[in-house]
């Protein structure tokens, strides 16, 4: 169902920001959309990033550098969008024990885009921004599309050849058939720092585990550790709430990737917080 | 041989255990990391030397699209030229490890920057700090305690009409005598490219 895949062509693609010309174009982007999903009024569109070697993109929560990837839907009247399906990211170390939270190669985000009976997918425009970096510069870009409905119902080659791959690369919500999750936390202590400690019981022992916390720009983080013993995980970490945070924030997403036969499966959860 | 095996699954073990490096860094309401650098024109600055003065300490990198953008919109400029007038101090600092002193006294003189702009290529102070983007903001208060750590606004991406200056924010709060309202944000930009 997922095999063949439609690339539209943009009428329009950018990568200039903030009026510097970067010197160099690491990132390419298309647009891809679900052809068979289309046709019942939903369809998943989303655009899909080439990363140079040695280059890499963000997550939407970039870790200590960086900017979230954008990607924003403009639809037709009572057009909708789901949320953007994040894959799970990888971490990459920088130098100064800088961490970052991200993509390489390649990856694709997408959106199930839904449009009402009798309007057009032509009125249906994408733009993404982003910004791409090596281990010596990095640098912004963005770019805008614009559905033609000339070409919808085609099939051309995509340089995504199985949208599945892309799918299973979505962490899952974890649930007690996977593992149980128990969050233990400290009051908050000084300088609004709370302490967490994350439990994960797995039914079955984990392979290599890692952690994405989720914080938008609402939180630091201190003194992340990871401990695996048998089917227990533990994971500990202090935040500090931030001043710009929204009072109702009670809570915080993370996500926790292990290793199975080679593959990386990511499992998402909530943390409350104070 | 089998020492170095040994040692390279050590180091994996260790960083496989570790999500989010802890960044050895200044607090904000703790009193702010001494350093000695020298400026584009070979003058040599400390943080005591500025003692009962408001410092801003501004980390950059000429090659940071960030940092152009915001030096083409004045961003920096303007403040230290608002602040220079109520006695605040501005200091530029650069860890960027490929960026020598050359490059700065260019930088400067292409940018007109009449402001010190500090090599600490080696990183030492940026550790020391917890720089971690260019820009990154730091205000230091006239007690020589750290009072703001992080962004210069919220304008992430440069299109933002009504940002808000959170470096003009913490030096109008100090100014006045007032506890800085917002001593703490996320700050954004190019990571540092501190020497491996």
């Amino acid at each position: 169902m997922f095999r063949l895949f439609l690339v539209l062509s943009a009428l329009l693609v950018t990568n200039l920001t903030f009026a510097i010309e970067p010197e160099v174009d690491p990132i390419k982007v298309d647009l891809f959309v679900d052809p068979v999903e289309q046709q019942s009024g939903s369809m998943f569109i989303g655009a899909h990033f080439t990363i140079e070697p040695n280059w890499h993109l963000y997550w939407r929560y970039p870790g200590d550098t960086g900017l979230p990837t954008q990607v924003k839907f403009t639809l037709p009247e009572g057009g909708t969008s789901g949320p953007i399906l994040w894959p799970s990211p990888v971490k990459f170390s920088q130098a100064g024990g800088l961490v970052g939270f991200g993509y390489e190669h390649e990856v694709v985000l997408m959106s199930e885009v839904k449009i009402p009976p009798g309007k057009s997918a032509e009125e249906i425009s994408i733009d993404a921004r982003w910004v791409g970096c090596s281990i010596k510069l990095c640098v912004p870009g963005k770019a805008s599309f614009k559905l033609k409905g000339s070409e919808l119902g085609k099939t051309t080659t995509s340089k995504i050849q199985d949208l599945s791959v892309w799918r299973d690369k979505l962490p899952k919500e974890i649930n007690p058939g996977i593992a149980l999750v128990e969050v233990h936390r400290s009051p908050v202590a000084d300088a609004a720092r709370q302490t967490f400690e994350v439990v994960y019981d797995w039914k079955s022992a984990p392979g290599k585990l890692e952690w994405f916390p989720d914080l938008g720009r609402n939180f630091k983080i201190f003194d992340t550790n990871i401990k695996t013993e048998g089917q227990r995980s533990v994971v500990t970490f202090s935040l500090e709430r931030l001043a710009t945070a929204p009072a109702d924030l009670k809570e915080i997403s993370a996500e926790v990737v292990q290793e199975q036969s080679g593959k990386r499966v990511g499992f998402g959860h909530k943390i409350e917080i104070n | 041989m089998k020492r170095m095996i040994v040692n390279s699954i050590l180091a994996l073990c260790f960083s496989a255990s570790v999500a989010v490096a802890a960044v050895p860094e200044a607090t904000v309401g703790t009193k702010a990391p001494e350093f000695s650098l020298v400026d584009q024109n070979g003058a040599t600055h400390t943080l005591s030397q500025y003692a009962g003065k408001i410092v801003v300490l501004e980390w950059t990198n000429p090659e940071c699209p960030f940092v152009k953008r915001h030096y083409k919109a004045g961003t920096m400029k303007k403040l230290e030229a608002t602040y220079k007038s109520k006695g605040v101090i501005w200091l530029a600092v650069n860890s960027t490890h490929f960026v020598g002193p050359e490059k700065l006294k260019a930088w400067s003189t292409e940018q007109e920057i009449s402001y010190p702009l500090l090599n600490d290529q080696d990183g030492t102070v940026g550790k020391a700090y917890g720089a971690k983007t260019t820009p990154h903001m730091f205000v230091v208060d006239k007690e020589g305690k750290l009072a703001y750590d992080g962004a210069i606004d919220t304008d992430l991406y440069g299109d933002e009409s009504d940002s808000k200056n959170f470096v003009a924010l913490a030096l109008d709060n100090l100014i006045a005598g007032a506890p800085v309202s917002i001593s703490s944000t996320t700050p954004y930009g190019c990571s540092v490219k501190y020497k491996s």
